[in-house]
Order: structure tokens, then sequence, then C-alpha cells
């Protein structure tokens, strides 16, 4: 029994380490594969306004967007260790940034988005001196307790306009083209800012501290800054994308704003998509969105369902969907693997 | 030569176990250092407090003339201490050559570039070369051994502190570890090297330094440690620590008169037949078998990582076996649930006695009358248990966590009895206790032996095994190497299996 136990085991190691070679030899050749690949995204993406209605084009937005956001918070989640649910709090600053330069003071809602990018590291500075002392469960409770206090500020403070929050008005001088630029810029910029974060050193470090943060530590890894500097980043575009988000929805109130639904969407996409993974944030947007979609024709239930699915799919991959086919294909267009 | 570490007077302790109690020994510069002892002698901690994961109570670290005592983790690997764990930590979603250039990358602030070079030349030093491009997460055990050493070679160490590089693999696998790591000495790097495989510091050390009980023992040329009545006694212990413990032979005869009036058949009470266990790539378990008589305490003698707590954990039905089968009273357990083991009679007290720290005695004990059987019978039970264990009702509403050492392992033994079992598994009672303490633990099991219970003993020390059982197995890297009737086996048949010294003479 105990041979056929470990013919059966042998078998197993050897399949993964073929589809490892295998990886490794579709590598070699992937140059041009990958520069391919990437030319026909980047031309359908550009090109869908020209042949897409407008219902499509609000989808890939939301898309764009909540994939921005998957990316921002798989860096923290998935790589740095920093369980956070308050990453609303700078999907709030970026849309009162916008509200507030755009609405309140007239100016382009270009300089917004600045405002936003720098606002949000500011403040993400601020607060990491008391919230990186918590450590796992309680820096979790403590980035969202800052998001609660944020919405109770918001809602008192004059200069936001209380409790009312703000028309943006600015989206309806705005074609539907015009706010999916503004999203596929986001999207793609939060993608290339992953990219070039996992190829440079901080990546390596990043990923050493994802597969073991003790043993990361040791070989040389420095905890606090390198998660310091993952909190700056995620929240810098978490800003900017909140200010998109706001861009097309038009109207923004403290209590959404800084609602904690915008963390668990965020979650979920990158627990179904793939944890620790680049493509996982892409392939949990996509489907989050389609199934946001789907599900408004279900009023009522549509959390349930959503729930239920979320719930399957941790028990069946409890690596994501790139958990299941990661092994068997490698997608090599963002392979960050050094060669 | 001169020196590169001096650790003086080392202790820490957590809570009321005094781990290290001023341990100091020094390392010259391009030596490698062995440090032996038995479990819980203090050496991984010793080694987490030189990282700088732990911080000693007291004691001064001396690395290159300066004392690093308040230095942080990250800093003592800039400052060149690098070390490897005891179950290798390789990066699994990373590639073995990603692996190796985070050493250099995290560790001395390169370029990838540069520790890109670097990792290619380390993985050639380690033969690893062709697996350059393999994630980490799958390789075998021996790879990943490898690799470990390999990541911590790549920040360029001074000082490389390895945790038990040849624990788990084969003879031949063992002998590739000792050509890395004298590899690593020839490039000028500084050694100090724990390990449970004796063999290793022999041809891989320079010098030997046995560690027991947080103190140094002895240290010399590997050779003379090894073989010095000081290191004996230490894992085998000396005729006088147990000059009063009582002699058990005359008990024996008795008892063994009564389980042979016995017909044969309900003489056996657990057998073991065939047993193979796997802990993934490690065999650990090796075809064992063995037989527990009725009213038998059997003892089951090993060094650390011989396998000892597997097989018990596996009659228990924690681990389940690749192949074999466990048969009690008749029945086969094999694969079986925890609990429906347990229900059979089956009740074991786990290293480190595992008491509910935060419950008081009383409930503790209750805890062991959880199956429906004792339940029904707990008023009657707790009271037999207070009765044999006065101490405990003295204490019986303290919680647990005021309890000393070895009240603590009283609690453990009275929580398995509250069960009423048939069995008792006790994993290493005496483990980390005062000799007194030990005594009075013994004389409790020799009591309720009498009363007819029988139990399995799972002891690093020889001496006391062999004086306290009917009947002893011998197991040396997952095998049983020698087994007999205790009274028969003699310390020095034992002591050569347990060594291997004929292995490596």
């Amino acid at each position: 029994m105990s041979s056929v136990f470990n013919k059966i085991k042998d078998n197993v190691t050897e399949g993964v380490r073929e589809n490892q070679e295998d990886a490794i030899k579709r590598g070699a050749g992937a140059g041009k594969r990958t520069i391919l690949i990437w030319g026909i995204a980047i031309i359908v993406l550009v090109t869908v306004p020209t042949y897409a209605g407008d219902y499509v084009l609000n989808v890939m937005i939301l898309m764009l967007l909540y994939m921005a956001l998957g990316q921002m918070w798989n860096l923290l989640g998935g790589y740095a260790g920093l369980v956070s649910l308050g990453q609303q709090s700078f999907i709030g600053i970026g849309g009162y940034a916008l509200a507030i330069v755009s609405q309140k003071y007239g100016l382009p809602a270009l300089l917004a988005f600045g405002i936003a990018a720098g606002v949000s590291v500011v403040f993400a500075l601020v607060i990491s001196i008391p919230i990186f002392k918590m450590q796992g469960v309680y820096f979790t409770i403590g980035t969202w307790i800052v998001s609660e206090c944020l919405a109770l500020w918001f809602s008192t403070w004059a200069w936001a306009n209380y409790a009312q929050g703000y028309n943006i008005t600015i989206t309806y001088q705005m074609t539907a083209t015009h706010i999916y630029y503004v999203a596929l810029a986001i999207g793609v910029g939060s993608l290339i800012v992953v990219f070039f974060i996992l190829r440079s050193r901080l990546g390596l470090a990043l990923m050493a501290m994802r597969d073991n943060e003790s043993a990361a530590e040791v070989r040389g890894v420095e905890l606090y800054r390198t998660k310091l500097k993952c909190f700056l980043i995620s929240a810098c575009v978490t800003g900017v994308a909140g200010a998109g988000i706001y861009l097309q929805q038009a109207f923004i109130q403290p209590t959404n704003a800084f609602g904690i639904s915008w963390t668990v969407s965020m979650v979920f996409m990158v627990v179904i998509g793939g944890l620790g993974t680049v493509e996982g944030p892409i392939i949990g947007a996509v489907i989050y969105v389609v199934l946001r979609q789907v599900l408004y024709n279900f009023p009522g239930i549509s959390m349930v369902i959503l729930g239920i699915i979320a719930i399957a799919i941790i028990l069946l991959a409890p690596k994501g969907i790139m958990g299941i086919f990661g092994r068997r294909v490698t997608i090599d267009i963002f392979s960050v693997r050094r060669k | 030569m001169s020196e590169l570490l001096r650790v003086e007077d080392l202790s820490i302790a957590f809570g009321n176990n005094q781990v290290l109690k001023g341990l100091s020994f020094e390392v010259n510069e391009n030596e490698v250092l062995g440090i032996i002892g038995p479990n819980g002698a203090g050496k991984t901690v010793l080694l987490n407090i030189l990282t700088g994961i732990l911080k000693p109570d007291s004691g001064r670290i001396i690395y290159q003339g300066e004392d690093i005592a308040k230095t942080k983790i990250v800093e003592r690997t800039y400052m060149g201490i690098g070390r490897t764990f005891q179950v290798p930590r390789s990066f699994e979603g990373m590639s073995v050559y990603e692996n190796v250039m985070i050493g250099g990358v995290c560790g001395r602030q390169m370029t990838e570039k540069e520790a890109g070079a670097g990792a290619d030349k380390i993985l050639a030093q380690i033969n690893m070369a062709d697996k350059r491009d393999l994630l980490a997460g799958t390789l075998g055990l021996l790879d990943r051994k490898r690799l470990e050493i390999g990541v911590a070679l790549a920040s360029k160490p001074r000082l490389l502190l390895i945790d038990e590089a040849a624990g788990g693999l084969t003879e031949s696998e063992v002998v590739s570890i000792i050509d890395i790591v004298r590899g690593a000495k020839e490039q000028g790097v500084t050694i100090i090297w724990i390990e449970h495989v004796l063999q290793t510091m022999i041809e891989g050390t320079d010098r030997t330094l046995c560690v027991a009980e947080g103190r140094n023992v002895i240290c010399g040329n590997p050779r003379d440690v090894m073989d010095s009545p000081e290191v004996h006694a230490v894992y085998l212990g000396t005729e006088e620590d147990y000059a009063d413990e009582g002699a058990g032979a005359d008990n024996d005869i008795a008892k063994t008169g009564t389980a042979q009036a016995l017909p044969p058949q309900d003489k056996t009470l657990l057998e073991i037949s065939g047993l193979n266990v796997l802990h993934g790539d490690l065999q650990a378990i090796h075809d064992v078998s063995m037989r527990i008589e009725r009213g038998h305490i059997v003892s089951i003698i090993g060094a650390n990582g011989a396998g000892k707590s597997t097989l018990l954990n596996t009659v228990m039905g924690i681990h389940n076996p690749a192949g074999g089968t466990i048969v009690f009273e008749g029945d086969d357990i094999t694969g079986k649930r925890t609990s429906a083991i347990a229900e059979k009679g089956l009740a074991m007290t786990p290293e480190g006695s595992r008491v509910f720290a935060d419950m008081t005695v009383t409930e503790n004990l209750l805890m062991g009358a959880y199956l429906p059987a004792a339940k029904k019978a707990k008023t009657e039970q707790l009271e037999k248990v207070f009765e044999m264990f006065p101490v405990l009702k003295e204490k019986s509403e303290q919680l647990a966590s005021f309890l000393s050492g070895g009240q603590r392992q009283m609690l453990s033994i009275a929580r398995a009895i509250m069960m009423n079992p048939k069995v008792v598994i006790c994993d290493e009672i005496s483990l980390g206790l005062a000799p007194v303490v030990i005594q009075d633990i013994y004389a409790k099991l020799k009591e309720l032996n009498e009363q007819g219970l029988t139990f399995i003993l799972v002891e690093q020390e020889i001496k006391r095994s062999l004086r306290h059982s009917d009947y002893s197995y011998v197991m040396v890297k997952g095998r049983i190497v020698l087994e007999g009737k205790s009274s028969e086996l003699s310390r020095s048949d034992v002591s050569d299996a347990y060594f291997g010294i004929n292995r490596f003479a």
C-alpha cells in the first residue's frame, strides 16, 4: 500500500515539476508573444468607445476602476500582510477632492486627481503612525475605525457641505467616452505601478514577505519600511481611483464615500481572483462587475447570491481562480518572474 | 585565530521555564562550532537570540568586539549574521533563483544585477543550478535544506547559524549537506551548527559544544566530546541521578506473573504492525511493529527526531499512516478519528503537558471527562483522581497557569485518567523538570500501573526508561533498532544503538 501511495505522490510531484518546466520553456519564447498580447489588448481597450454603446462603456469603466482598487488592496493584503478594511478612507478623500475642487471652487477636474493623490498620501502617512503600532486583526479594525471617523467628521464639516454632500455637475459636461479614457488611464496606470513595484527590489522583498514574513525579516527585509511604502502607494492610487469613481457617480455623500462596502468589494475581487497575484484582481474585477450587473435583476437577494458565490469559490478554490489555473497555464503577460 | 563571537552568561526564561541558564561560549574566525544537546536544551532559542528574534533576560553577545544585544533583526543580517531554519522557510511562491536573490538584494543591499550574478554562483555551490527556475514550493526536503543554506550564503554572512540542516535526511543526503558546509568554511565563513544527527558533528565541525538544560556541559574536539562521560550522561542519565528513584525490578517480576496468567489473546492490548508514516517528502516512520501487553509499562526511547512523537500521534489518529495496521483489543483502529480512538480507552498526555492555562484545575480535569461514557462517571472519577493527586485537590480552584511544571505534568496525567482509559501514552513527561519532581511523577505512574493501568512512555533518557519499564523499544531515524525486556537490555547496547557509534567509528 505504501508503495502505491509513494507512486501516486511521485506522479503528482512530477506533474507539478513538468508544469513548471513547461512554463519556463514557454517563458523562453515569451518575449515576442508578450508584446503581441499587450499590443492587441491596448488596441482593443483604446478603441472600445468607437464600437461599444454607453452601457458597455459604463461597465468597462467600472471594471477598470474596480480593478485599480483591487490591485491596491492586493498590494496590502496579498503581499505586505496588511489586511485593511479602511481603504474607503482614500476613496472618500479622492471623491471629496473632486467634488470640492470642481464643484465648490470650479477649478479644473484634472487638478482634483493630483490633490486626491497628494492628500491621500499625506493622510496615510499621518494615520500610519498610530495604525502601524497595531498588529494583525487590530490593524484591520484600526483602519476601519479611521474610515468611520472620517464619515462622521465629513458629516459635520461645513466646508464639505455636511451630510448633504455634493452633486458633481462636471460629469454632465462629459461623455461616457471621456470618463472611459480617464478610467482606462487609472486602470492601466495601477497595473503599471504594480508591475514595476514587483519587478523592483521592493517587489522582491514583497514577494518574500507574502511567502513568509518572519523568514523575510531574517533575510534582511525591513518589514516596517516595506509595509509603509505599500500603504502609501496603495493610498495614492486608491485616492485617484476614488476621484475617478465619483466622476462617474456624480454624487457624493459621507456615509457612502467612506462606507465599508468599497473595501468589501475589493476583498471579494482579490480573494476570488487570487490573492498575491497580479492577474487575480483583474479576473476578480471582471467577475465582480459582471455579477453585480446581472444581480441588479434580483434586488433584495443580490447580496445573498454574491455571498454564496464568494463562499463557494473560497471552498472550491482557496487560492482563487488564479490558484486553479495558475498551476496548469502560466499567463506570461504579467510575469514578474526574474529569469 | 581571532574571536568572532562571544556569548557571555546568556539567560532567558519563558514564564516558569528557565530555558537558558547562563550559557557561555565563543567562536573563532573561520571555525565550525557544532552544538548538540537533548530536546529542550535551548539550542533553537539560542539561535533566535543571536539573530535578534528573542531578547535575552541577561547576558552579553559580543560580535566583532561589539555588544549587539540592542540591534534589530535586519541590522544583524546587514552585520553579516545569517541563519537557516530547522523547518526550511523557503519562499514557496518564488523560484529557487529568486529565493537566493533575496539574500543579496535584501540582506546586503546589492542591485538585482549583482545579486543575480552572485545567485548563480551560489546555486552551483549548493548543486542546484539545474533547479534554478523551479518554484521553491515544489522542491523536496533535501533541496529545501540546501536552498536554506544558499539563501543564507547569498547575504555574504561572516557568521552562519545552521539549525538542523541534516535532520530527516538519508545518509547520502547528509554527506552532501556536510560538503556544502565545508565549502562555506573554505570561503572564510564562520559557522555555528546545531544538529541532532551526531555524525555531522564528527565529520563537519572543528569543535563541538554540548548544551543541556540551558548550560554548557562540555566543549572540545568533536570525537572527544561524543565519547565523553558527560555527554553520555546528558543523553543517557547517570547512575547517581536514579539512585533514590527506587528499584523497579521487584515489581516487574510480580507483574509479569499476573500478566502471564491471562490467556494469550487477552494479553496483547495494542499491536502495531508494519507502520509507515510520511510527513510530506519525509518518511518519519519506517515499518515499525510493536506489541504492548496489558498491565505493562512499555518505553519507547530515541533521540529528537527519531519519530517517537509521530508514532504516538499516529496511534492516536492525529496522523494518518501510509501503510500498516494498529489493532487495539482486537479492533483495527488504523486511521480512525482521534475522538473514536480515545473512546476506546487510549489517552495521551502530550509533550509539554498542554494544560488549559486559563481554566481551573477542576475544569481541566472535567475536560478529560468530555466523552459521553466518561461524563457519566465524572464525579466519582474526580474524587478518585483527587485522592491520587492530593496536590491537585489543594489547588483545585486555581488557574492551571499558576501550577509549577511538575504540577502541570501531574494535571496532564490526571486529566488523561479522568476518562478511565486502558492505556495512557505519556510523551516526554520528564522534560524540563527537576529530578525530585521527576521522581514524584514516576512514583505516581508506578502506583497507577499497579492498579492495572498500561503505560506507554516516550523518553529521551535511556537509563530512566529502562529502570521504570517492563519492555523497551529503541528508535533511531524512524526505525526500531533494538527491543527487549527492559531488565535484559544493557545500557551499552542501547547507547550503541542510540549514538549509532558503529556507523561512523
